[in-house]
């Protein structure tokens, strides 16, 4: 107690010193707290771009490219399925409720996405948030649009604007004679920003994709003279043959893989059902590589941090010759100052610990709207991983470690040494 | 001409409907866990699928006596001995509901269904695995676990692994 008191007193008289090494501590340690929490971050993020989704289920092939052109809209199916198979197992009774989407038009860059009014209500992410609308209202109409949050800022539609859709997905303004210029489409509504892949496209109703590809034969657009003017087209003489994927939602998850088990032996079209978490952590393994290179950057920090406090430790220790040859002097055997030291040394790695959890809690808190507005990327404001506590105990371990190296050389700097200085 | 037709038209749809097999590798077996809740006393689903191969020794069509009473030991031990392959937390209790061989082409597939009822939470608990102590060629089981809002999946590489249920 006597030693901790003393360690405590010597620390302070240096206050200066002793501050800007807690502070040095406490910054590597918030940074070390930092990338943790957005490796855990991006992880939960990534994990839950969709939620409450049992099976993503879609014409047969690779079940990572069913889910990236199903969730994140990357890439295209090679096949669709037909809307008769769709109605069979959306009308199955261990069915709660299934999204459609019919892809494969663009506007400008972004997808345009095909689907239903169960989209808006049934689509959850991050748990059980759910798609909210920051001006207007869904799709009534076959040729109303629903932008993205990214969709609208970054074009700078508003509620009315006319928008005219490309076949195809290729990146920039399709082929003009490629566009369904013809068949212009009315903004009616504009989502709230979600940060996941819902913000970057359009969304109509599967029939206005019907209606722009009505009057095209081959995929080929109509020749002049052909065409089926808009006028003539309403929902109800709309009939939709095929969707790319849907989603869906079981009552229960037991009936869950017995429907994943009978799509993918449905007879009467090669079908498949993914389920998306076990897929997405598949996607995270291959693309988790990033998250190593995080952890290696701020080991590296934390070393540095730690290689500081032996600096300015030692350093401090030719200051102190005197006042450990008068400890000596006054009783105290090599081992009191061995444990002096490393005890300063230990309070330090400690109180920079603390400091830099109390920082990273301050900075996460303030900077987390900010965070999730700018990079969609949700870092949650809560107390260290498991992970995170085992960099804490390692730092404050390796403070007290560090401390032996000016300990030894305080053990070996003689009585005779610290006396003999002028001071 | 027309008995003609109406045969092709069958056979091809007969073929047809036997056309699309599913991946089949000796050794390597699929498990899915599900569970409708994480709390109170939660219940849930077992299933196994496994090459024959692994766990009868064969994959042909028993016939003789001999060979249908290997078969069916091995699956009277696959009913008995199921929960020290799937090491579910304790208090969980498995019943078996249908253990079946299935005949898909040249191959066959051992198909084992078990329903489970626990006693209390399991959230935060764990599953691990030994199903090569049992059957000893099953030494790769790709398992899928579904368990409230959990989805995951875990590959067991000779009974390596333990599955986590989320909190």
């Amino acid at each position: 107690m006597v030693l901790l008191s003393l360690a405590w007193k010597s620390l302070r008289n240096r206050l200066l010193t002793t501050s800007l090494t807690v502070l040095s501590i406490g910054l590597s340690m918030a940074l070390l707290l930092g990338v943790e929490n957005v490796r855990v971050g991006a992880r939960e993020s990534f994990a839950n771009t969709i939620s409450q989704t049992d099976l993503i289920v879609g014409a047969r092939g690779g079940s990572l490219q069913l889910l990236l052109y199903s969730v994140f809209r990357i890439g295209q199916a090679t096949n669709n399925i037909s809307y008769e198979s769709y109605q069979h197992w959306k009308n199955h009774p261990a069915v709660a409720w299934t999204i459609p989407y019919s892809l494969g038009d663009s506007h400008r860059g972004f997808r345009v996405v095909g689907t239903t009014e169960d989209f808006y209500q049934h689509l959850r992410f991050r748990r059980d948030r759910q798609i909210e609308f920051a001006a207007g209202h869904s799709p009534k109409d076959v040729f109303d649009v629903a932008l993205g949050s990214d969709v609208a800022q970054a074009l700078g539609y508003k509620l009315g604007d006319k928008v005219v859709i490309a076949h195809g997905v290729a990146a920039g303004r399709g082929i003009a004679d490629n566009d369904h210029a013809d068949k212009p489409f009315t903004v009616s509504g504009i989502l709230k920003k979600t940060a996941t892949p819902v913000d970057r496209s359009l969304y109509i109703q599967l029939e206005g994709i019907t209606a722009v590809h009505i009057d095209w034969a081959d995929g080929a657009p109509p020749m002049a003279g052909d065409e089926i003017p808009a006028s003539k087209i309403s929902k109800e003489n709309m009939k939709v043959e095929q969707i790319t994927s849907f989603l869906l939602r079981c009552k229960s998850r037991i009936a869950t893989l017995q429907l994943q088990r009978e799509i993918n032996t449905y007879k009467d079209e090669a079908m498949q059902a993914i389920i998306p978490g076990v897929t997405l952590q598949e996607l995270w393994r291959t693309i988790g590589y990033a998250e190593d290179a995080l952890q290696v950057v701020t080991i590296f920090v934390i070393l540095v941090g730690l290689l500081g406090m032996l600096v300015s430790l030692y350093t401090s220790l030719n200051e102190r010759r005197r006042e450990m040859a008068i400890l000596r002097a006054i009783g105290a055997g090599p081992g009191k100052i061995i444990a002096l030291l490393v005890l300063e040394s230990g309070l330090l790695a400690f109180a920079g610990c603390i400091l830099g959890v109390v920082m990273i809690y301050g900075l996460s808190f303030i900077f987390q709207p900010i965070v999730e507005q700018q990079f969609g990327l949700y870092v949650p404001v809560q107390p260290p991983t498991q992970t995170g506590w085992i960099y804490l105990g390692a730092v404050i371990f390796a403070g007290l470690l560090i401390g032996f190296v000016p300990a030894w050389k305080a053990y070996r700097n003689t009585l005779a040494d610290g006396l003999s200085v002028r001071v | 001409m027309v008995r003609f037709v109406l045969f092709c038209t069958l056979t091809v749809s007969l073929c047809a409907q036997q056309r699309g097999h599913k991946a089949h590798e000796h050794g390597h077996a699929k498990l899915a866990i599900a569970f409708e809740t994480t709390t109170g006393m939660p219940t849930g689903a077992v299933e196994l699928e496994s090459p024959a191969e692994s766990i009868i020794g064969f994959e042909y069509v028993a016939k003789t006596p001999a060979d249908k009473a290997k078969q069916e030991k091995a699956l009277a031990t696959l009913k008995t001995r199921f929960g020290e392959m799937v090491i579910l937390p304790a208090g969980c209790k498995m019943t078996p509901a249908k253990v079946e061989v299935h005949v898909d082409g040249q191959h066959s597939e051992v198909h084992a269904e078990f329903n489970v009822k626990c006693a209390g939470p399991i959230a935060g608990k764990s599953i691990s695995f030994g199903f090569s102590k049992v059957f000893p060629k099953i030494d790769e089981v790709e398992v899928q676990l579904l368990a409230g809002a959990q989805q995951a999946k875990l590959e067991v590489e000779k009974d390596k692994g333990t599955l986590q249920i989320a909190k």
